[in-house]
This record gives structure tokens, C-alpha cells and sequence, in this order.
């Protein structure tokens, strides 16, 4: 919301922005911390709108006209989208890395638990997961769908549409900003500032577990108790078409959204020191008795017995 | 000190740490579950209080799933050791039915007593505490994603329908 009154001493409608507005099912938070004309936070909000229309258009299993349910409803070859490949390439390798735990092939068992188009959250029968091998045949920018399958991009998704946000922002010029879609942080700023987030506590929205903080890099967290129904929440595992339990929460910081995003679905799944061998990252991960387990530098404070005063 | 005879003593140190600490949790979890409490163990004399004021005693607290309520709990105990007698004191917090804070208070003399309790309150202290967001005044905040538009409609709706 443009507000700047013009002064007659100093012309200049550079402001810092801050918008927010609600996509791909969450809130999203934007923030640009220096000064931008008008003109080119016009524009550049305009070019987000449609970046993320176009992500959705391609990915968004909750939509009759994307890609993905096209792709659902006919087998066949596929010509992929530029943006597929670094998408395409992380799920396979954590694909292999999880032994299929993490896989773009959960959509019918997302749909069957009724995490549907229609939010019915009713769950059917369930299905077995096929494997990748059975289905799914890529090398981009093709990829072939030996038989009907919904692909669902929820495990990276999110956080690769913010880093494309993040390009989008930084082509007109801009250095220090952040981007928070819904809890998936990315942080940027040219003089190498911290900027401070606090980690939710899983059982509790109301209550902070500690505090993390982030310069130039992405903060994603995943917890099992909201976008939860029945015995269902957002991640199932394949193997067993159940929601996974034991753990309560996972945060992942790394240099880049997609990767945090994707690194935090898989380690609900396998060992922390298996995804370190292949990936640059740190990590915090609450059990569901509230045991914490961190990498040695994970960037955050985690609150003490006198830190924290119940009233 | 001989190295043989000096294993063999943090031996016994750590299993007489081990059995008194299972100890003080059975204690701890059978006193806050029964309204009997002169069942509950036979060893070492332990006292357990209820700090908060609006929660009850614990011997009001019954063994009902649903009757922990919400509170301050402690109990504390003393064991030998090899270097004398030591005191330990767990604490609890219980908020909304579970346990959302626990910790430990050692008043060990002996040095390596001391070094044991650290150890033990190290891995106690590895449990998260929630801590009131209003009160650290962040702007970000990092959990699960927040959900918006349908997602949360249609769990309302889900729920309704349960109570009905």
C-alpha cells in the first residue's frame, strides 16, 4: 500500500515494503528491507502474482486444470517446465536416499487419507505406493508416466517456489529482503544481518521452543499436529500408508528453500547423519516425548528451565 | 589410583545413580498417579509438593487418563554413594495433561557425584520448553506451515460434525 505523501522538500517515494497475501494454501509474508520506488514494487509484485500463478498452474494437485492433474488422468510423455529440473532431480535423489520414502508418487495416498481437491478428510481405502521405477520414467525435460499416477510436489514444493520468488525479487536489483511462506523462511540481507525466528513449539502455537537465527539462508520447519485429521497428517509414509509419529517437529536451515524444505520431509523418514554425507545443512528434531536432537551448529537458542515462567 | 579399581568404582557409581533415579521417577509418576501413597515404595523417604497454588494436592489426584492437572510437581530424594549421602530433586510442570517441562536440582558434595548429575541433568535439559510467544515478541515464526483457506474450514467442519 503505497502512502507516501510527496514532500515538497524531498521527491522520493523509496520506501521499504511489506505485503501479504495467502497462495498455494498459506500465508505469505514479504518483506523488502530497502528502499524501493513505487514504481518497481509495482512491478515486481506483479511479476510474484504471476510467477506463483504459473507454479500452481504446473504443480497444484488441488487444481482440475494443472499439469499434474493432467498428467494423472494419461499416461504418456511429458514435456516439463524449465523450473522441473532442480525440483525433479532432489526428489529423485532423496527418493533413493529414503528408499522411496520420500516420493511425488504419495498423491493417491494423500487423496485416499482425504487430503483431496475438496478437503473432504475423509480417508478411503488405502493403496499401495507404486515405486518410482514402476511409474515413473525421467530425464529432463521429459518425463514419462508408464501408468496413471498423481504427482504431488508437497514435501519440496513450497520451498522451491520461494527460492524462484527470491530470483524474481533479487532481478530488480534488490539485496536485502525476506520471504516467509507460511514458516519456510528465506532471509537475505547485504550486510550480512541475522534475522531472528522463533521455532513454534509442536503440541503448543501459543509457545516458542527457542529461537533461531538465519543470515543469508533458509529456515524450513514440518510439525505432525497441524494440517492433521484423524490419524492422518501431511506426510504418510509409503511403505505402510500411515502418517509417520515419532517425531513431533523438524526444522532444516540451508542455503537454499527447496533443499531445507525437502531435507525436513525426509528426515521423518531416515537418519539425519545418511542426508548429512549428501547435503550441506543443519538440523532440529523434537520427538514426540519432546526430546530434542540438533546438528552441532544449528543456528538457534533453545529456551532453559529459567528461561521459561508458566504463570 | 589404579585404572581396574577406579572403573569399578564409576561402575558402581553409575548403577547406584541409575537404580536411585528410576527410583525417583517410579516415585514420582506412582505418587502422582495414586491417591495411595504409602504403596508406592519402600526405599528411601520421598516428599513430593505441588507448587502451584490452583492446582491440588497431588493425594486429590486420581488415576483417571484424564485427571493430571495442570501444575508445579516435585519430588526429591537422598541416596548413598560412596562419597556420602547426596540429594536430588526432579521437577515437573504439567500443562494440558502432559508433562510440558521437566528438571533436575542436584545438591551434590562429593565431586563425582556431581559430574554424574551433570551428565543426567544434560540429558534432561535435551527436552524442549515452550516458552509464551507474546513474551519474545518475534515477528517470524517457524513451525508447521500455516494453513489458510480451505484446509482449516473443512477440519472445523470434521469436528463439528464429530460433536454432533
Amino acid at each position: 500500500m503505497p502512502h507516501s505523501s510527496k514532500s515538497k522538500t524531498k521527491p522520493s517515494n523509496k520506501l521499504m515494503r511489506h505485503c501479504t497475501f495467502d497462495a498455494i494454501g498459506t500465508r505469505w509474508n514479504i518483506e523488502i528491507s530497502e528502499p524501493v520506488s513505487n514504481f518497481t514494487y509495482g512491478k515486481l509484485l506483479g511479476d510474484i502474482k504471476k510467477r506463483i500463478e504459473e507454479f500452481d498452474k504446473n504443480y497444484s494437485r488441488f487444481r482440475d486444470d494443472s499439469l499434474v492433474t493432467i498428467m494423472s488422468k494419461s499416461p504418456g510423455i511429458y514435456e516439463l517446465p524449465a523450473d522441473a529440473k532442480l525440483l525433479l532431480d532432489l526428489y529423485e535423489q532423496l527418493y533413493l536416499l529414503t528408499h522411496g520414502a520420500v516420493t511425488p508418487l504419495i498423491g493417491q495416498a494423500l487423496v485416499n487419507a482425504g487430503y483431496d481437491t475438496l478437503y473432504s478428510l475423509q480417508p478411503k481405502e488405502m493403496q499401495a505406493t507404486p515405486s518410482w521405477e514402476e511409474v515413473v520414467d525421467y530425464a529432463f525435460p521429459t518425463l514419462a508416466l508408464k501408468q496413471p499416477a498423481l504427482l504431488d510436489f508437497g514435501a519440496a514444493g513450497k520451498g522451491y517456489l520461494v527460492d524462484i520468488i527470491a530470483e524474481i525479487i533479487e532481478r530488480r536489483g534488490i539485496r536485502s529482503y525476506g520471504i516467509d511462506a507460511g514458516g519456510d523462511i528465506l532471509y537475505r540481507n547485504a550486510k550480512d544481518e541475522a534475522v531472528e525466528v522463533g521455532l513454534e513449539h509442536p503440541k503448543d502455537p501459543s509457545l516458542a521452543v527457542g529461537i533461531a537465527k538465519i543470515r543469508n539462508q533458509s529456515l524450513c520447519g514440518s510439525s505432525i499436529y497441524k494440517r492433521a485429521w484423524g490419524s492422518y497428517h501431511h506426510i504418510i509414509d509409503p511403505a505402510n500408508g500411515k502418517s509417520p509419529k515419532e517425531i513431533a517437529a523438524v526444522w532444516v536451515v540451508a542455503d537454499s528453500t527447496l533443499l531445507a524444505d525437502g531435507l525436513t520431509t525426509a528426515l521423518f523418514f531416515i537418519p539425519a547423519s545418511t542426508l548429512q554425507q549428501q547435503y550441506n545443512f543443519d538440523y532440529a528434531i523434537v520427538r514426540a516425548d519432546l526430546s530434542l536432537e540438533t546438528s552441532a551448529n544449528f543456528p538457534a537458542h533453545f529456551f532453559n528451565q529459567q528461561e521459561v515462567v508458566y504463570a | 589410583m589404579n585404572p581396574s579399581q577406579d572403573t569399578k568404582r564409576t561402575k558402581k557409581i553409575v548403577t547406584s545413580f541409575i537404580l536411585i533415579f528410576s527410583v525417583v521417577i517410579i516415585a514420582v509418576v506412582v505418587s502422582t498417579l495414586s491417591n495411595n501413597k504409602s504403596g508406592t515404595t519402600s526405599t528411601a523417604p520421598s516428599t513430593i509438593t505441588n507448587s502451584s497454588p490452583s492446582a491440588p494436592s497431588t493425594d486429590r489426584i486420581t488415576s483417571s487418563s484424564t485427571a493430571y492437572k495442570d501444575g508445579a510437581y516435585s519430588a526429591s530424594d537422598s541416596y548413598e554413594t560412596p562419597g556420602g549421602t547426596e540429594q536430588i530433586t526432579v521437577s515437573a510442570t504439567v500443562k494440558d495433561s502432559a508433562i510440558s517441562a521437566i528438571s533436575l536440582k542436584q545438591s551434590a558434595n562429593n565431586h563425582d557425584s556431581r559430574d554424574y548429575q551433570d551428565m543426567f541433568e544434560q540429558g534432561y535439559q535435551s527436552y524442549v520448553l515452550g516458552k509464551p510467544l507474546n513474551s519474545i515478541s518475534l515477528s517470524r515464526v517457524s513451525g508447521a506451515s500455516l494453513t489458510t483457506g480451505g484446509f482449516n474450514a473443512a477440519l472445523e467442519q470434521i469436528k463439528n460434525q464429530a460433536q454432533q
